[in-house]
């Protein structure tokens, strides 16, 4: 059993951080195309029809986690997706093409370990929404406290992609000047 | 919950917020510091032949040996890519462009100058861009007159120079090849980033 309001913050975060994903893919889906294809894992004919669904997918997972009934089915197609990209990334860390973009969106990312770290934190994350919640009235209060940490996950999920990239930067430039 | 407990919760999340927040611009400034001191920036094209202008033409050998024609009347759009195997941005840049290729149906073709042999076919295999015609020649280069790398030329079907210029990102090298299908009368010319990625926080 876990409060009512650690299972409302965690569907708000990961609801934000999907229609992100969503919205990067959308407004740059050939660019979003191209990273797809760059993985390699698909059939040529595939990509640009899952280049499409992708969001797509990410856009319903943001109202399926944001509606309580819902929210155990969203969580395990969270994960599952999740757990689809850190394989997907994992594949070409394995086959040694880290250089490609992630197509997490935003700046251009290469793949990491890190990448794939982020993904699992997140994946216990939506894991946590299965747990059963306690009966407890959810005020005001809760409210106020919702929005606050939601803020916070929020900028420290941004922190550690920053991070992250940051330190592509300066093992690309180490690996390069060494 | 307890008034007082509560109260002191709340000014505590707002306190690590704060402290989160500043934690992210901090790791936002060292990151503007490290695009700083990479190698690319944001520089205007102005030697070589000019936008508008015929493309030299020149046949010159690939590594397998096989020749490739740069310029002239041809069915489909010719993309230049000049990289290096020591260039870190054209890591990101090659995938995307090989891609574009396909997509957009561009006859691309890589071109590096110098060094060994080997480090270049490597770097072909390391990147999978086995199918394009990779040149290395000084000649190719000197042509175009590229100086800083990657750099992007886009040749179009009557041989005639649509678009070129130092690349900085992906967006660009989009941007580049967009501008081939419009019909702005010198491509998009150099598209300059808005300062580097910090200042719109």
């Amino acid at each position: 059993m876990i409060d009512p309001l650690i299972t409302l913050i965690i569907s708000l975060s990961l609801a934000l951080l999907f229609f992100m994903a969503a919205r990067h893919k959308m407004n740059a889906s050939r660019q979003f195309q191209s990273q797809l294809a760059a993985y390699e894992l698909l059939p040529e004919a595939l990509v640009p029809i899952m280049a499409k669904l992708l969001p797509l997918i990410e856009m319903a997972l943001v109202f399926l986690l944001l509606i309580p009934l819902t929210r155990p089915v969203a969580a395990l197609m969270a994960m599952l997706l999740l757990a689809v990209y850190a394989t997907a990334m994992g594949i070409n860390l394995l086959r040694g093409r880290s250089e490609i973009d992630c197509g997490c969106g935003g700046e251009p990312q290469v793949l990491s370990d890190w990448l794939m770290l982020r993904n699992f934190v997140l994946m216990i994350g939506s894991g946590l929404l299965l747990v059963p919640v306690s009966d407890r009235a959810v005020g005001a209060a809760d409210t106020v406290l919702l929005i606050l940490m939601t803020a916070v996950l929020a900028m420290a999920y941004l922190l550690v992609e920053q991070l992250v990239r940051n330190q592509a930067v300066l093992s690309n430039r180490s690996s390069n000047n060494g | 919950m307890d008034s007082y407990v509560f109260e002191m919760v709340i000014v505590l999340s707002a306190a690590v917020l704060v402290l989160v927040i500043a934690m992210f611009a901090l790791a936002r400034q060292i990151g503007v510091l490290h695009t700083r001191m990479s190698p690319a920036g944001n520089q205007v094209a102005v030697a070589g032949p000019k936008e508008g202008q015929p493309s030299p033409l020149l046949s010159v050998p690939d590594l397998q040996g096989n020749t490739v024609t740069v310029g002239g009347a041809r069915d489909i759009p010719q993309l230049l890519l000049f990289v290096s195997p020591t260039c870190p941005i054209c890591k990101e840049l090659v995938p995307l462009a090989s891609s574009m290729a396909d997509n957009e149906k561009l006859s691309l073709v890589f071109g590096s100058d110098g060094g060994q042999v080997k480090k270049h076919s490597d770097y072909v295999s390391k990147m999978g861009i086995e199918k394009y015609p990779y040149v290395v020649s000084l000649e190719l280069g000197m042509k175009f007159e590229v100086d800083k790398l990657p750099y992007a030329v886009l040749i179009d079907e009557q041989g005639i120079i649509r678009s070129k210029g130092l690349l900085d990102g992906p967006e660009h090298l989009e941007n580049l090849v967009e501008s081939m299908g419009s019909d702005s009368e010198s491509g998009l010319g150099y598209p300059v980033k808005e300062q580097l990625i910090g200042d719109q926080a």
